[in-house]
């Protein structure tokens, strides 16, 4: 079977030596950098959940390729149905790990591309879909792990790609040749492409006639000469780095989401990989296809996931310091809930109202309205969601002493004594360092930019929205005549 | 073949160093990139040692490698192997038929 192992894939991992730098130093081996390596223990785990029994109808689906069983993460959907299980795999993910699942922006990547270069072999007669059906076949019989890179650094925000004083501020092509293409630029927040096989590349935006240089999209190994890696670096990075042991950590094993800006310092492409080149008409219609899968399960699963886990870490916080039967405390963990299953059931809504699009191509898309309403009311409940989980937690999120001192012998004895409440003081450190991860760390503001910008969201929203019904709805009922 | 790759369209590479020989398998392009990597970036992909890749060649279907230093054929191949990873490929079955060739050496 082609689903392959969490051994299978750091394995595979062992081989591949990108060129990736922390904090100024290149990293030799990923599997021994703490930072690297729990990019790797939650790609691994993502392996391992696709064998889990329980898991099988969320993360093992048919490929509509070839019929043999996939990861879900390589599967393009093809009903509401596949569409509800990617937002079940986002939101299983997200509970299980804690953090990223690092081959989501790929799966979402590969979806969007599914529907546009079928769409634009129809028009101008390119051979975009069956290179990626080819490129999709071929990852999913070698499992890999596909990231995606959507974000351009992109300079001066007043100016178009085609105005900016450094034109490498979007990605671009700048030269063509019979075996392929060269690609100059890079991309910003991207998340997990250190740990996997292949990286997709999606243009940043709609273009315009002009810009064909910035209209490109192809796949790329990750072990590929002229790319480069510079990784975030947070309080976070630094203490994974200082911890002596990963127990030590609020989400031990991994992590915070971890990101990187990728530098493609004139990459080769061979045409075979490239899967959009110069058709700025089709640009707009792509990212947007990815925009509203994404933030279907970005906003509508993988922050519910993560909700999912603050609210019991919140609940089990109340029940160390005796104060489970407070009630302003039940009520902030009602509202917990109602924040986050209010955008999961956007995500349930966007995946049961979704449609083919486009007709005929066989790929279904989420519903756009409720994708985009998913992610801006959890962008914004998500911080409602963690300032209620630091007011049960207590001010302790923030002030309270490491797990060393407990160990101790001196002074582990009085973190014993004082920080024991309801519950013996380990439990409850423990809890709290855990909700000091979501409270205090990078995931409000995660959350906030991740799938689009709340603005983006805005935007889109506007268009969306059948302003003019509505209108003649009220007027109906009012008897408003013109 | 692992009926797993029926229908996808690979191309097979041939590695071979003076005395041994390994298949290649990966996407139709696999051996431009690797080619392109070594013949216009001078890098082996994986690899960052400047003075690693003394001399690269390509003529039509083969890429001729000089690696520095006195290497033994299992070395050769090791750095061949993780180079081709990178860009993507993955071993192929022996009995696989290649057209392309990469053939290294050391000095």
């Amino acid at each position: 079977m082609a689903v392959k192992t969490a051994a299978e894939y750091i394995e595979s991992v062992k081989a591949l030596n990108p060129k990736v730098y922390v904090a100024g130093k290149r990293v030799e081996n990923m599997l021994e950098n703490p930072t690297t390596l729990s990019v790797i223990r939650a790609t691994a785990k993502v392996y391992d959940l696709a064998h889990d029994p329980k898991y099988k109808e969320i993360m093992v689906p048919a490929s509509h390729l070839t019929g043999e069983p996939i990861n879900r993460n390589l599967h393009v959907a093809r009903s509401n149905y596949d569409l509800d299980m990617r937002a079940e795999m986002a939101l299983l993910t997200s509970q299980k790990l804690g953090t990223c699942n690092y081959r989501c922006v790929g799966c979402d990547t590969l979806n969007a591309l599914a529907a546009s270069t079928w769409e634009m072999d129809k028009e101008y007669g390119t051979e975009y879909n069956t290179r990626l059906n080819n490129f999709i076949k071929w990852a999913q019989a070698n499992d890999l792990a596909c990231s995606g890179a959507i974000t351009d650094p992109k300079g001066d925000r007043f100016k178009r790609p085609s105005e900016q004083d450094d034109p490498d501020m979007h990605l671009r092509v700048v030269e063509k040749r019979d075996d392929g293409i060269v690609v100059r630029g890079a991309k910003v927040s991207q998340s997990g492409a250190i740990g996997a096989h292949e990286t997709i590349v999606l243009p940043g935006g709609a273009l315009k006639p002009g810009e064909e240089q910035f209209a490109v999209a192809f796949a790329l190994p990750n072990g590929t000469p002229g790319i480069t890696y510079i990784c975030q670096y947070t309080p976070y990075t630094a203490e994974r780095e200082a911890a002596e042991s990963i127990e030590e950590l609020g989400n031990p094993e991994f992590g915070q989401r971890e990101t990187s800006t990728i530098v493609f310092d004139d990459v080769f492409i061979p045409w075979e990989r490239v899967f959009l080149c110069g058709e700025t008409k089709y640009c707009g219609r792509l990212v947007a296809r990815f925009a509203k899968t994404h933030r279907m399960n970005c906003g509508g699963a993988c922050k519910v996931g993560y909700a999912d886990l603050i609210i019991g870490a919140s609940k089990l916080a109340s029940e160390y310091t005796g104060l489970q039967k407070v009630p302003h405390i039940q009520e902030k963990l009602i509202d917990m809930v109602r924040i986050s299953e209010t955008s999961h059931a956007c995500a349930i809504a966007a995946a049961a109202k979704g449609v083919e699009e486009p007709v005929g191509s066989g790929v279904w898309m989420p519903d756009d309205l409720f994708g985009n309403v998913a992610k801006l009311n959890i962008a914004h409940g998500f911080w409602e969601i963690m300032k209620m989980a630091g007011d049960i937690a207590g001010g302790g999120v923030v002030t309270m002493p490491s797990e060393r001192d407990l160990e101790n012998p001196e002074i582990g004895p009085y973190i014993k004594k004082y920080f024991k409440s309801a519950a013996p003081a380990e439990q409850r450190l423990r809890v709290i360092k855990f909700l000091q991860n979501w409270v205090a760390g990078l995931h409000g503001a995660g959350t906030w930019h991740g799938a689009g910008s709340p603005q983006a969201q805005r935007v889109a929203l506007q268009f969306l929205t059948d302003w003019d019904a509505k209108k003649q709805l009220a007027k109906d009922l009012a008897h408003i005549k013109d | 073949m692992d009926n797993a790759f029926s229908g996808v369209s690979l191309e097979f590479i041939t590695v071979c160093t003076p005395e041994l020989e390994e298949k290649y398998m990966g996407l139709v392009g696999t051996f431009a990139t690797l080619q392109d990597a070594c013949c216009r970036k001078k890098a082996l992909p994986g690899f960052y040692q400047p003075s690693l890749l003394v001399e690269a060649s390509h003529i039509e279907h083969k890429l001729v490698l000089t690696l520095a230093g006195e290497m033994t054929d299992e070395e050769l191949l090791f750095y061949i192997d993780t180079a081709i990873r990178n860009v993507g490929g993955f071993p192929a079955p022996r009995e696989s038929t290649a057209r392309l060739v990469v053939e290294v050496k050391s000095r």
